[in-house]
């Protein structure tokens, strides 16, 4: 018993000790970085009055010499940091912002070399955090060979999804639609997947002309995901109404994945196609059930195609057997009727569900109406 | 006889050797692990590994009362305050006889509708639904039969009009950005099926406009000490486990879930007291046995503000509460353990749960009675076991203090130095005090537990301190 005592007394202090050392290594970290903190609004401020006397010079390329001590200084994250926010503030500064975007402009050798430093390290945070300098910085340039593209395109293939948002974002500030249509194509055939509302987002912030960029994407349709095809949908939805025929046909085609018809169904309730109009109607009335989905969606859309034949097939998908649908056609339903003409259904209507729903929605309106 | 005796105090020195060293490694290796966790959070930040997206999904706020006529209103103002793009509130008054919807009703002017209702779980009948549109925020209130806290999150969902929804208890507030944080998992991975946020303790803390501004200590030495327990046990374990998908326990005062599976997991489950902790336990196994690839996810930044109990009997009921949902939860999945394809979480999650949550007041108690018979048989070392029991005490303080003043830290909040003392000094109390009486509570907790289920945990409220 008193050996056990005095091997469970080893084993407590040898224990303690350990902790005490990871817990003693802990608080230094803590203060380091304390100290560390506190010391960078100097540091910034630092960067800021290098900057000032550079920024009334002539704009020109920093000689080999400069470029060599900067590229040191900045290959450091924490000095980087502190020049960057430098530089946002003088980005900011209406008084200072041309001459601070004109040497950025001049020095993109700087950057060049930062960018294979920090792409190149192993923690994606650095990668992510020079993504969004090129980004910030606008280094990029629709030049189909211009190095921060390449980069940047080779970003796009990060496992980190914030590398991934900020090289894309870069890519969409540039506004070059090729750059953007080749990152989601070899976003595809590496097999990544960014977040799709991200996507969406995304290229509805592309600088350029984004009809074209909706063609670029739909010239290379075939070679995209029906992750990324349904984003793309979405997109063009937001931007262009040229796009009906192309959708219709893929929609009656039905080769595609569900999905993506879902959204080119979706296209059809922000741009009314008469052509479509019948194949709505078609899909609230006759539907299996396991594609309630098509009906509910297109019985959204038809509150765009105003007519007895759509009257009358939103009429039958409140009375469905899905709720989804019958919520979904009794609000486009609502949309087509006056409050008279929805009072007198009602009182008609013999389904129970289809009426219940009605006088819900028509009383809600109602109420919104009054208030 | 002298020889059994030995023998057998020999065996318990190991288990309690190997039991306390297990405890120990955990808890040390899980502060350690989250302080340096969110110290890297922060550094992601400044380095732009963040998203900054003002919309993430559209999210519905389900809010379950009974008699709750004292916080509901502040409570739904907070609500109302979100930096959040498209939200909707439910709330959901389970039959309460303190007029609670009676005070909603009169101060957002809600208007009795006839809306059906889509029963995807089953739940009690509703007896009336009222609406609101207060700016772009749309209110429900659906009064119903009395039915339990579950029954009446069941009923939030089949009410609720978005694919996420958040549950949250009617005596908690959010900051303006919680809604934004707790989301922010979902739009990182696909995969997210739930999120559990951090609950921290509203007694000592000033709320205007969503944003805190100002926290002190609570005056209520039990609340302060409840503090302190939080702060470990959050920072601690869920950062920990949410390392290799292992959270087990999303507090049922924030936590936001994905419909569509919650729906297909057969909802909340209102034959158990521990209705949250059995929801997030039966969504893994759901998802494990059929083949889902999910996450669930904590966020540490999406901070809810909840009373806590400022008496010991309330107290003694919550936990009395807790430890029987843990009971029931674990003992309903109790084959998950060691399975191959449950893997970190059916083995660490549930092994820690089993041994160091549901057992550990009966081992205490066994180790207690041990020390009596070591002293009765005159076997007991005394200065080794004080110096043991300080040793003990004074690294539990320690890894208190590293939880709550690292959060303190990370989320930019300061104390007065006398507050900073007042913690220092509670930690001790907190573990040789506090943890003792909890532990009697939960000795006792299961004796008579099948009665009350559908009854819900009652504590006293107190009004915010919101404006």
């Amino acid at each position: 018993m008193i050996q056990m005592v005095i091997r469970v007394n080893l084993l407590i202090y040898l224990y303690t000790m350990l902790c005490g050392c990871v817990l003693v290594f802990d608080l230094f970290y803590a203060v380091r970085k304390r100290w560390r903190q506190k010391a960078e609004p100097e540091r910034m401020d630092q960067y800021r009055k290098i900057l000032l006397p550079l920024l009334q010079q002539e704009p020109s390329s920093l000689s080999e010499k400069e470029l060599k001590k900067w590229s040191s200084k900045l290959s450091r994250a924490a000095n980087l940091l502190c020049f960057h926010e430098a530089a946002e503030n003088l980005l900011e500064d209406p008084e200072h912002r041309g001459d601070m975007e004109r040497w950025l402009q001049s020095n993109k050798d700087l950057f060049l070399v930062l960018g294979h430093r920090y792409v190149g390290k192993s923690e994606p945070f650095y990668a992510t955090f020079f993504a969004y300098l090129v980004w910030k910085y606008r280094l990029c340039t629709e030049k189909e060979t211009d190095p921060f593209v390449m980069m940047m395109l080779k970003l796009c293939l990060s496992h980190s999804l914030y590398c991934r948002e900020n090289a894309l974002c870069a890519l969409y500030g540039c506004g070059c639609p090729e750059h953007v249509a080749k990152a989601y194509v070899l976003m595809t055939q590496h097999g990544v997947e960014h977040s799709a509302k991200l996507v969406t987002d995304g290229l509805l912030q592309f600088a350029g002309d984004k009809n074209e960029l909706a063609e670029q994407l739909w010239s290379r349709w075939d070679m995209f995901l029906p992750h990324y095809q349904v984003c793309i949908v979405n997109y063009i939805r937001m931007v262009s109404g040229n796009f009906c025929e192309r959708f219709y046909k893929l929609l009656s085609d039905g080769q595609a994945d569900n999905e993506v018809l879902f959204a080119a169904i979706r296209y059809f309730r922000t741009y009314p196609y008469g052509e479509a109009e019948g194949f709505l109607q078609n899909l609230v009335v006759k539907w299996d059930e396991a594609d309630w989905e098509f009906a509910a969606i297109a019985a959204l859309s038809l509150e765009k195609y105003h007519g007895s034949a759509t009257m009358q097939a939103l009429l039958t998908g409140c009375r469905s057997t899905s709720w989804h649908v019958r919520e979904n056609a009794s609000d486009s339903l609502i949309q087509m009727m006056s409050d008279d003409a929805l009072q007198s259904l009602i009182a008609m209507e013999g389904d129970r569900f289809a009426r219940e729903m009605l006088l819900y929605k028509l009383t809600k309106r109602r109420r919104e109406r009054a208030k | 006889m002298m020889d059994a005796i030995k023998s057998f105090l020999l065996g318990v020195d190991i288990f309690f050797v190997l039991y306390l060293i297990g405890y120990s490694t955990f808890l040390f290796l899980s502060v350690v692990y989250g302080t340096l966790q969110m110290n890297q959070r922060r550094l992601n930040e400044r380095m732009k590994s963040n998203l900054h997206h003002d919309f993430y999904i559209p999210i519905s706020i389900i809010v379950p009362a009974y008699n709750e006529k004292v916080t509901i209103v502040d409570t739904v103002r907070t609500l109302l305050l979100q930096e959040y793009k498209l939200f909707e509130i439910v709330i959901v008054d389970d039959g309460s006889t303190d007029r609670t919807s009676e005070q909603l009703v009169r101060v957002f002017d809600m208007k009795r509708t006839n809306r059906p209702i889509r029963k995807i779980i089953d739940c009690a009948q509703e007896t009336a639904i009222y609406e609101a549109q207060v700016g772009k925020v749309s209110i429900t209130l659906v009064r119903k039969k009395n039915g339990g806290k579950a029954d009446t999150l069941n009923m939030g969902i089949n009410v609720s009009r978005y694919p996420y929804f958040i549950c949250m208890d009617a005596d908690s507030m959010l900051q303006k950005n919680s809604l934004y944080e707790i989301a922010k998992p979902v739009l990182e991975d696909d995969r997210v099926i739930a999120c559990g946020g951090q609950v921290a303790v509203s007694n000592g803390i000033t709320l205007v406009d969503g944003e805190v501004k100002s926290y002190h200590m609570p005056r209520s030495i039990l609340v302060s000490m409840q503090v302190l327990e939080y702060e470990r046990s959050f920072l601690a374990s869920r950062v920990f486990m949410n390392n290799f998908n292992g959270n087990l326990i999303i507090s049922g005062a924030f936590g936001l879930f994905k419909k569509e599976t919650v729906v297909l997991a057969g909802g909340y489950d209102s034959s158990t007291m521990g209705e949250d902790m059995e929801l997030v336990v039966k969504l893994h196994a759901f998802c494990r046995s059929n083949h889902i690839d999910y996450s669930i996810q904590y966020a540490p930044d999406a901070i809810c503000w909840s009373q806590v109990p400022s008496s010991l009997p309330d107290l003694a009921r919550q936990r009395r509460r807790w430890h029987i949902g843990l009971f029931e939860s674990l003992r309903k999945y109790k084959n998950v353990v060691g399975r191959k394809e449950y893997g970190l979480m059916g083995t660490i999650s549930f092994l820690y749960f089993w041994i160091y949550e549901l057992f550990s007041p009966y081992i205490e108690l066994f180790g207690i009675l041990t020390i009596m018979l070591s002293f009765a048989v005159n076997l007991i070392n005394v200065p080794f076991m004080i110096l043991f029991f300080l040793v003990y005490a004074l690294f539990g303080c320690v890894l208190t203090l590293t939880s709550f003043f690292t959060r303190l830290y990370l989320h930019k909040m300061r104390i007065s130095f006398r507050d900073s003392l007042k913690a220092i000094a509670l930690c001790g109390f907190e573990l040789v005090g506090l943890r003792f009486v909890l532990m009697l509570v939960r000795l006792n907790a299961l004796i008579g537990y099948r009665k009350n289920k559908h009854v819900w945990g009652k504590i006293v409220r107190h009004k915010h301190d919101a404006r």
